[in-house]
């Protein structure tokens, strides 16, 4: 019995190795850092506000057996394209990023049908081919913004363009600056619409997520006639929460330094509000049919096509769902900082968002959303630490900044490895199995 | 003699004549566009050897069946590592020169072994494992690169005195040592000096010679016993297995060649660039070979020597021609090079989809 129950503490230890080791890191290179709390705290929340809904894009490729999508740099860029429109208009504040929310989910659902077909033709080599796709895609983006605004496609805007003299002497404007700074009230619009002082925000988070809590329960054991423990279960993500919402909410009233460290965080409703809505948005379109045939697919195609699903269909829906989420993520994201770096804002979009789903625990066929909301708070604390205790340690910046490409490619690398190993592991199994089998049937 | 005729096209395939022929216009274009032919083709020539033996890599590793090598920017680190050695030392000349190669061989060899041990163990994703694997070592070796005990004050940081330098120039060691080597130099020579096209041509004979020696021994290679086995064992390891071949054994070998090839390569690549690059210039160095050697006919599971000289000929010299002659027709500063992502990233997806598919499985 004892030693049944150290099997299970260590297989919970090794499910959850990576974020635990992650964490580690996370609080030495704070400690390294000599940072103070309330810093550390507000950076990380600006950061995990504007990259979640990036994160969360990835879920569905992954449920659909297709890996983690690298090609989310063309919703990314389908969501640029809708902020460079909306400056070029001059439609600000909250209206001027829905426009550009709808230009985007228009492009990105172009996009991502034809990444879709690409997809459907290369079944089994998705991620690489979505990463040169992203290559491709950026070549084709700096094509576009580069030369043709302005010379082949009809633009004239001095506030966002280059200007050069023709040989006629005229000012004529072809291609986009380089940065191009959104209007006040398009920056930070949705961050600002409606900011709360985190301290008053900590109780009425604890009253909601404890109220989920009970409704899930409630339901389970009411309607699904499931007992307390499974129905327990089945809420856990939100029991987890409320527990350490209801921890932190205790130390806040006791502890002076935690206060204090909380004192001066705000939150941004509206953009929690969105990220909280496009996560349910995910987690319902599991629930319904076309998230079913979405879990089949990736389980197992043949098995998908027997059973009537249209599986090059289903991939290509999960593709463009994928695609269109990436677009708004990078409106939530540009809006933060504020501009965009016309040919450079995209160029990382898709490593950084697969090296923090990784971070999270996840692996290539399986993620889910707590692993999202580990992984980013995680990684983006990485992120912007490290330098920082690379300072301290080395007197040298560059340093820190070269562990976290390093931290960020290799995390994927061995991802990718050992969801190989297990792949041919269980083909060898399965093998294996079938040998017996026939063996089986000859002997009788 | 029509017969003839179908046979080369056959063998060089309709989509590279379109492209060979494209190249031809691009080549007399040059001379009614007021472009100095001569210095034009002779870089063309330069730019043909220096990434020969990077594209010369790739093929082996397609033969041995491990398809396109992603991984190629790990053999160029060790190339680099035997640069960065031979510049702190001072060597200099063709002496120096081959002692980087020579340097750089067994660290290619030990770290080649290892990246085909583990390519061995992850058959199927050897492309996306390799990419990432080669991304992260680049970044690992960044670190490398600031804190190994580099002390020559002409290649560390001048303030701070540690790290290697972004850049190292190679003037005084050997700077265009293999470029220089029974260089045919029209202007030294006097020849055609009358004559504006041709006055500034020039041939570099010692780095075309080196790539073609290279070559050759890729074909010898090919002829051999070892050599036929690999491409039996790369083309069908179903097949070779019943044969009696071990495959991982030949992949690896394969992959240890890739790695020393490119490790070579870096070197001839940089003393002909004058620099040796550091940091995070080896992590997008193996899309153009890969490009290259598809351009010239290669698939991901077969490639020949044929493929890689025709590949870099026809690859690096529309790369040397597209920029004067994009900028003397249109004047838009750098659009040869957002084509030359387009083309090279374009070429790689439309191989990618040429690989059979296992199935979904």
């Amino acid at each position: 019995m004892g030693k049944k129950k150290q099997n299970k503490v260590l297989e919970i230890l090794q499910g959850y190795m990576v974020p635990i080791l992650f964490t580690l890191l996370c609080l030495v290179s704070i400690k390294i850092s000599g940072q103070s709390a309330s810093y550390v705290i507000t950076e990380t929340i600006s950061r995990v506000g504007r990259n979640a809904i990036l994160i969360v894009s990835l879920i569905l490729p992954v449920m659909c057996g297709m890996g983690l999508n690298f090609s989310i740099v063309l919703g990314a860029m389908a969501g640029e394209i809708g902020l460079i429109l909306i400056t070029h208009w001059s439609i600000d504040g909250l209206p001027g990023i829905i426009v550009a929310s709808l230009i985007g989910t228009v492009l990105a659902i172009v996009l991502g049908t034809l990444t879709g077909m690409l997809f459907n033709k290369v079944k089994g080599q998705e991620m690489i081919t979505g990463m040169i796709l992203g290559f491709f895609a950026v070549g084709v983006y700096d094509l576009i913004f580069i030369f043709m605004v302005g010379s082949v496609i009809p633009m004239v805007n001095p506030e966002i363009m280059l200007n050069s003299q023709n040989a006629a002497g005229e000012t004529i404007y072809v291609g986009l600056r380089n940065t191009i700074d959104f209007h006040a009230a398009t920056k930070y619009a949705v961050d600002n619409a409606c900011k709360m002082m985190f301290v008053k925000l900590l109780p009425m988070m604890l009253v909601g997520f404890a109220a989920v809590t009970v409704l899930i329960v409630a339901f389970n054991i009411g309607k699904k006639k499931l007992d307390v423990k499974k129905s327990l279960f089945a809420a856990r993500g939100f029991l987890i929460t409320t527990i350490i919402l209801g921890i932190l909410q205790i130390l806040m009233k006791t502890s002076k330094a935690v206060q204090k460290a909380f004192f001066i965080v705000q939150v941004p409703i509206l953009t929690v509000v969105i990220i909280a809505l496009v996560c349910m948005l995910v987690v319902f379109i599991t629930k319904t049919k076309l998230g079913q045939d979405i879990k089949t697919v990736g389980m197992n195609m043949q098995v998908a096509t027997a059973a009537g699903i249209n599986v090059d269909k289903t991939r290509i829906v999960a593709t463009v769902l994928s695609t269109v989420i990436a677009s708004w993520g990078q409106i939530i994201f540009l809006q933060n900082i504020g501009n965009v770096q016309t040919f450079n804002s995209h160029e990382q979009v898709g490593t950084y968002a697969v090296a923090a789903l990784l971070v999270g625990g996840a692996s290539i066929d399986k993620a889910t959303m707590g692993q999202v909301f580990t992984g980013t708070v995680l990684f983006h604390i990485l992120f912007f630490i490290t330098p920082l205790a690379g300072k301290v340690l080395f007197s040298d910046p560059q340093l820190g900044e070269y562990f976290r490409v390093f931290l960020c490619y290799g995390i994927i690398a061995v991802s990718l490895i050992l969801y190989a190993w297990k792949k041919i592991a269980a083909d060898k199994k399965r093998i294996e199995e079938e040998n017996r089998l026939q063996m089986e049937e000859l002997d009788k | 003699m029509k017969n003839t005729w179908k046979n080369v096209v056959d063998y060089i395939g309709t989509s590279r004549l379109v492209v060979i022929g494209f190249l031809l216009v691009l080549m007399i274009s040059v001379f009614p566009l007021g472009i100095n032919p001569g210095m034009i083709y002779s870089d063309c020539i330069v730019r043909i050897g220096m990434n020969g033996f990077l594209v010369l890599a790739m093929m082996i590793s397609i033969v041995c069946g491990a398809g396109l090598n992603f991984g190629l920017p790990i053999g160029i680190l060790c190339g680099l590592f035997g640069g960065s050695i031979a510049v702190q030392f001072n060597w200099s000349g063709l002496g120096g020169f081959w002692g980087a190669c020579l340097v750089s061989v067994p660290v290619a060899l030990i770290v080649g072994y290892l990246y085909a041990k583990l390519l061995n163990n992850v058959k199927g994703s050897e492309m996306t494992v390799g990419n990432y694997m080669a991304f992260s070592i680049v970044s690992l070796m960044s670190i490398a690169w600031l804190v190994l005990p580099y002390s020559n004050p002409k290649i560390v940081w001048p303030i701070t005195g540690v790290g290697l330098r972004t850049t190292l120039t190679l003037e005084d060691n050997y700077d265009k040592v293999l470029d220089k080597f029974l260089k045919i130099d029209f202007k030294q020579m006097g020849i055609l000096q009358s004559n504006p096209y041709w006055k500034d041509f020039s041939v570099s004979t010692g780095l075309l010679l080196t790539f073609a020696v290279g070559c050759i021994l890729m074909w010898l290679f090919m002829k051999t016993k070892a050599g036929v086995i690999m491409r039996c064992s790369g083309g069908n390891p179903g097949f070779s297995r019943t044969l009696g071949v071990n495959n991982n054994h030949i992949r690896t070998l394969g992959i240890m060649a890739s790695t020393v090839i490119a490790a070579i390569g870096i070197n001839i690549y940089s003393q002909s660039y004058g620099f040796y690059q550091f940091y995070s210039a080896p992590l997008m160095m193996a899309f153009p070979a890969m490009a290259a050697i598809l351009i010239g006919g290669a698939t991901p599971k077969k490639a020949t020597v044929f493929n890689v000289i025709l590949g870099v000929i026809l690859f690096q010299s529309l790369l040397t021609l597209a920029t004067p002659v994009a900028n003397a027709l249109i004047n838009a500063g750098s659009i040869s090079e957002v084509v030359r992502i387009i083309v090279q990233n374009g070429i790689i997806l439309y191989a990618l989809t040429k690989i059979k598919s296992n199935g979904g499985k």
